[in-house]
């Protein structure tokens, strides 16, 4: 999972849009970035999974909503075979479900597109080396999908099924728009632990069975 | 029934035969209904096959109709002032939020069905309001994350109200083109968190004649028995969080009454001056579809403009937003 840094990261897209990856790739490029270069492109799901397949790049840009099963298809089709690619979901969706369902299938991070291209270049880098990215919107929906407002939940797996109130504290803060310096420096916690916290969050959204992750987003409604 | 009815002629000569007669006729009336079976099943195949393409139909005349209203009444007015970044910015922004609320919003096209038939006004839903209504007005992302939701109250209208006050001063003064907003409801209470990574003020530093923080954030949630919290370094930015308690009844209504008739004389006044400010800058905050014959260098920038708001010129971050939002309260007292 980790990169070496001595070589630019290898970043993938995948999106429906032609002119929505032209658009990433002018941006990437016109940054003069030297720690990312595009690998290559896809504009399908199938395409996708044979260029993947063919030539495995580090990070895969990955839209969520695409004809054919979208980015979860892709996941589902690439993360078991290549699990040391790297997958960032980038998508206008606003759906939590859909967003739930691509971190749930492997994605690290999920961004909104109207990110700007240096935080896009950062948030590559950084889920190059093995950190998951949070935008504030991802953060809220874990939040969400993580509260008991709905009533008492089966916790069959605690260790899995319930954040920790320091993990939660972060969270918020990531939801507020902290950067990861800024949070530490608010907990009094270094950036690692902050690191720690984030990619433990990730992997209790990736592999708890709450009822509510499955189904919370039919259920979201009020107090 | 020909057989059925030569049957029964026949039971007029023989008494006896009259009940083989009608057992007879009711066989023969469920033999047609058997024999006419498919033509009922299909005849109840098209009304339905009918009635989910008139469903279908009506629903395609909706989108198209949406389309039509919003993203190509959008599309053309950009073709129209490509020149002006700012404006076509903002108009990009607005119909990215309306079509993401159509879509995904609680009550939204992509919601499950039972969800649509609840026009209940929620937190959520009035805070994404605000925050659209500060993203048009003026031409910044506001990008709320709220997590949790609860029906309204007038406590909670002091909130958004607050809530907007504070994206209102952090648009004006902060020097940013996003603010962060979010928003959770826990353990009875609801919170705001309003956020800039902008110029950042001095709270202590800020003097007393400045009404906007003072009144329309610190007051209106101290009077609905909230607090609001001002966090700001100069240089790095600026957060307020305000968090008023959720009723779980209707149990205050009476002695906030007085509360809520000031909070609304003093937004009135606040939406008039508003609207004066608007229409005397070329009315961004208009529906896009007016705007058509206006020039677009009508639209100057608010930010950066300080004859504009010659009181405010030499306020903090957070300052004096509505002079006129005090006097008309206190005449109205």
């Amino acid at each position: 999972m980790s990169h070496p840094v001595n070589h630019p990261v290898r970043v993938f897209l995948v999106d429906d849009h032609a002119l929505f990856r032209a658009g990433v790739k002018a941006e990437l490029a016109g940054l003069e970035d030297d720690r990312i270069e595009v690998a290559g492109e896809a504009g399908s799901v199938g395409e996708a999974v044979v260029r993947i397949t063919s030539n495995p790049p580090d990070v895969v840009l990955l839209d969520v909503h695409m004809p054919d099963g979208g980015g979860r298809a892709v996941l589902e089709q690439v993360h078991a075979a290549l699990p040391d690619v790297v997958f960032l979901a980038l998508s206008v969706s606003d759906a939590a479900e859909d967003v739930i369902a691509v971190i749930r299938a492997g994605a690290r991070g999920y961004v909104t597109k109207t990110i700007s291209g240096r935080e896009l270049a950062d948030a590559v880098v950084r889920v190059s080396a093995g950190d998951a990215v949070f935008s504030p919107r991802l953060a809220g929906f874990v939040l969400d999908a993580f509260s008991d407002r709905n009533g008492p939940v089966a916790v069959t797996d605690p260790e899995l099924d319930m954040l920790s109130p320091r993990e939660r504290e972060v969270l918020k803060l990531l939801a507020r728009g902290y950067a990861y310096k800024e949070i530490a420096a608010q907990l009094f916690i270094s950036i690692k632990t902050v690191e720690t916290h984030v990619s433990s969050v990730l992997r209790k959204t990736q592999k708890s069975n709450r009822y509510e992750l499955s189904r919370w987003a039919t259920d979201r409604r009020l107090v | 029934m020909i057989g059925g009815l030569a049957v029964f002629a026949l039971g007029q000569l023989d008494f006896n035969a009259v009940r083989s007669a009608l057992i007879a006729v009711l066989l023969t009336l469920v033999g047609v209904a058997i024999i006419t079976i498919p033509w009922w099943l299909r005849l109840v195949r098209d009304l339905g096959d009918e009635r989910r393409g008139r469903v279908q139909e009506r629903e395609r005349a909706e989108i198209a109709a949406h389309l039509h209203d919003s993203v190509l009444q959008t599309l053309a007015l950009i073709q129209r002032q490509p020149g002006d970044a700012r404006e076509v910015q903002r108009l990009a922004r607005s119909q990215e939020r309306q079509l993401r609320t159509w879509l995904y919003g609680p009550a939204g096209y992509a919601s499950a069905g039972e969800a649509q038939a609840r026009p209940v006004s929620t937190l959520a839903v009035a805070l994404s309001e605000a925050a659209g209504e500060v993203e048009d007005t003026y031409a910044i992302a506001v990008t709320p994350v709220i997590v949790g939701d609860v029906p309204m109250d007038q406590h909670l209208a002091a909130l958004v109200a607050a809530a907007r006050e504070a994206m209102v001063n952090a648009a004006k003064h902060a020097g940013v083109q996003e603010v962060s907003v979010y928003a959770e409801v826990e353990d009875g209470t609801a919170s705001v968190f309003v956020r800039d990574r902008g110029s950042g003020f001095d709270p202590a530093a800020v003097g007393v004649d400045r009404r906007g923080l003072a009144d329309s954030i610190r007051g209106r949630m101290e009077r609905h028995g909230g607090t609001a919290t001002v966090r700001s370094t100069p240089g790095e930015g600026t957060e307020i969080e305000l968090s008023v308690s959720v009723s779980s009844g209707a149990d205050s209504a009476a002695d906030s009454a007085a509360d809520s008739a000031a909070d609304s004389a003093a937004d009135s006044a606040q939406w008039s001056a508003d609207q004066a400010r608007q229409s005397a800058e070329g009315a961004p905050g208009q529906p896009s579809g007016q705007r058509f014959g206006q020039p677009s260098g009508q639209y100057p920038g608010r930010l950066d403009d300080p004859s504009r708001e010659p009181a405010d010129a030499d306020a903090g971050p957070v300052g004096g937003t509505v002079q006129a939002h005090a006097e008309t309260k206190g005449a109205s007292r």
